[in-house]
């Protein structure tokens, strides 16, 4: 059972700020999704390492060079910016 | 030739022998869309380059290079993979504005075969969903019957083939998102094999789930989209170093020697009965065509639906936390209602711009990751997982494909489903197995339902047997003929 005070207070670890509304539902809702997946709980799993990624692949990772990028087209996408830097509103 | 029924290899060979321009294919596609995807709302962006572009093509083949193998043929992309200078937005208000400043590894492998892109494709929100109900853009509308679902989460891709907008189109599926809406609108779509394809540049769901692949009218087709955008990719270093086959010159629907197996498992859920005549069908034609059906056992598949939502929307939560409003993306109005400090400009700027399902499955990844119940959720899941895959390797060893079908259904009303999310969710069950195992598998038009709606059977090999499914599925195509019928009016 997800209590509201709970969604409530997984809203703060996601940062994501939810209506009364949303409060409600969720709990209902996700309470009926987590009921549902309990039954994984009775499957025997004494030994085995949780698989993160599906196939047996070796990690290959590429030599860490500094490629040149063009700071102007990164920036496009900003909501507000001024100069070659992102703004935002002053938070503290 | 009718380029409505024209194969991307029949439509490749003409322009590469100009009996016909990339210009006229790519305006006969774009026309189309004009007059027919009003209602339908399978494109959400056109690209407005698209028959410069075609030009481009016409005129190398006139200066006397090769284009490629998919030469002229154009491409309907899914609004989930960055295409350069063409707003990208996942169907989600947080990218309502986000134009990339670069080519998923995908989309630009589809230019350097020859292909063109002919615009951006509907799909649920951040692909999370089953039905394309979920998109900030408006729902898509099932070509056969406009009151459906076309199925999602790549519900565009899906429609604008089934409605002949597109020869062919890209998807990706997490948990079925290319099989699903494939059965639910009578076209041929497969997710490679995990590490088949790039993932650099597709807006990321669930990372260690998620693959792009091919939809299109034939077995044949898919194999030619597929061999373009397979293969290593240095920005993607999950991509497997492995070579690239050419499917579609190995593909034989002979297939004595074959063995195919039968989950009982899956055949034991609830199924629809059309869904159950249609699946037959396409045993018995594999039969006439000397494969060998056994029976095999995946007891943890019914587990498979819980597993992934706990370990998909874990992954969510943790790449959608990169939508903050800081460098991308919605920003909330500050100048009106002033921040009161950093954790407010971040729940604020998420908060109104992720839709109800995304925003349900950040939470439900977030609980299943936060401390006290890691391990009974995050971790279990990861654990079961493990059983599950090694339950599939050992079902290959008695069996070179595996059987089922797609869903438990055929397509369902628009609006029938969407408020009961778990409803939703065990909605997944025959498809999510093959992402948590990171098999292949490939959905394939096999018959309609009595009132009309396609269905599709599902097929899977082990990792990197593509090969298998293509062989599999020509036999069906050309046995049952299902995938030739069009929505009526089209």
């Amino acid at each position: 059972m997800l209590t509201t005070e709970t969604v409530e207070k997984v809203s703060h670890l996601a940062r994501l700020k939810l209506t009364e509304h949303e409060l409600r539902a969720f709990s209902e809702q996700l309470s009926a999704v987590l009921a549902n997946f309990e039954q994984i709980s009775q499957v025997d799993t004494n030994g085995v390492a949780p698989l993160v990624t599906p196939t047996d692949m070796a990690v290959h990772l590429r030599v860490d060079v500094v490629e040149a990028t063009d700071g102007e087209k990164m920036l496009s996408n900003a909501p507000d910016k001024s100069g070659r830097l992102f703004k935002v509103p002053p938070v503290v | 030739m009718d380029l409505n029924r024209a194969s991307i290899v029949a439509i490749r060979e003409a322009v590469k022998a100009r009996k016909l321009s990339a210009v006229e294919v790519t305006k006969h596609f774009v026309a189309r869309i004009a007059k027919l995807d009003g209602d339908i709302n399978s494109f959400v962006a056109k690209n407005p380059k698209a028959l410069e572009d075609a030009q481009r093509i016409d005129d190398e083949i006139a200066a006397g290079r090769d284009p490629g193998p998919l030469a002229g043929v154009p491409v309907a992309v899914k609004d989930l993979l960055c295409t350069e200078g063409l707003r990208t937005t996942a169907c989600s208000k947080v990218l309502e504005n986000f134009i990339p400043p670069y080519d998923a590894s995908v989309v630009m492998r589809l230019k350097k075969a020859g292909a063109i892109v002919l615009g951006k494709t509907n799909l649920d929100e951040f692909a999370m969903g089953s039905s394309n109900e979920n998109s900030s853009l408006g729902p898509v509308k099932n070509p056969w019957n406009r009151e459906y679902v076309p199925g999602g989460s790549s519900g565009g891709s899906a429609a604008a083939l089934a409605a002949r907008l597109a020869p062919a189109a890209i998807g990706t599926d997490t948990g079925g998102s290319i099989r699903q809406p494939a059965s639910f609108c009578g076209v041929f779509g497969i997710k490679p094999t995990y590490g088949r394809v790039s993932r650099y540049g597709i807006i990321a769901f669930a990372s260690s789930l998620d693959q792009a692949g091919p939809m299109a009218l034939s077995t044949e087709d898919c194999a030619v989209m597929l061999e373009a955008i397979s293969g290593h990719c240095k920005n993607d270093s999950t991509t497997a170093r492995v070579a690239v086959p050419q499917w579609s010159k190995d593909l034989r629907q002979d297939l004595k020697g074959v063995r195919i197996g039968l989950p009982k498992e899956y055949f034991a859920e609830t199924i629809d009965p059309d869904v159950t005549r249609v699946t037959k069908e396409a045993i018995d034609v594999l039969k006439a065509q000397g494969a060998e059906f056994v029976d095999v056992s995946l007891s943890m598949v019914k587990h498979a639906v819980p597993i992934y939502y706990l370990i998909a929307t874990s992954e969510a939560s943790s790449n959608l936390a990169r939508y903050d409003g800081v460098r991308f993306g919605y920003r909330s109005d500050f100048e009106k209602n002033p921040v009161k400090d950093l954790e407010d400009f971040y729940s604020r700027n998420r908060g109104e711009a992720f839709g109800t399902e995304v925003k349900r499955r950040i939470m439900l990844g977030t609980y299943a990751l936060s401390s006290g119940y890691y391990d009974a959720y995050y971790q279990k899941a990861g654990q079961v997982r493990r059983l599950l895959r090694d339950e599939f390797l050992r079902a290959f060893q008695s069996c070179d494909v595996i059987l089922s079908p797609v869903a438990t259904t055929p397509a369902f009303k628009i609006g029938e489903r969407s408020s009961n999310p778990l409803e939703m969710y065990l909605n997944d069950i025959f498809t999510t197995s093959t992402n948590l195992a990171g098999l292949p598998g490939m959905s394939v038009p096999a018959g309609f339902s009595q009132s009309g709606l396609p269905i599709g059977v599902q097929l899977m090999a082990k990792h990197f047997d593509e090969q298998r499914i293509f062989d599999v599925s020509l036999a069906i195509e050309r046995g049952l003929k299902a995938g030739e019928r069009a929505p009526n009016g089209i």
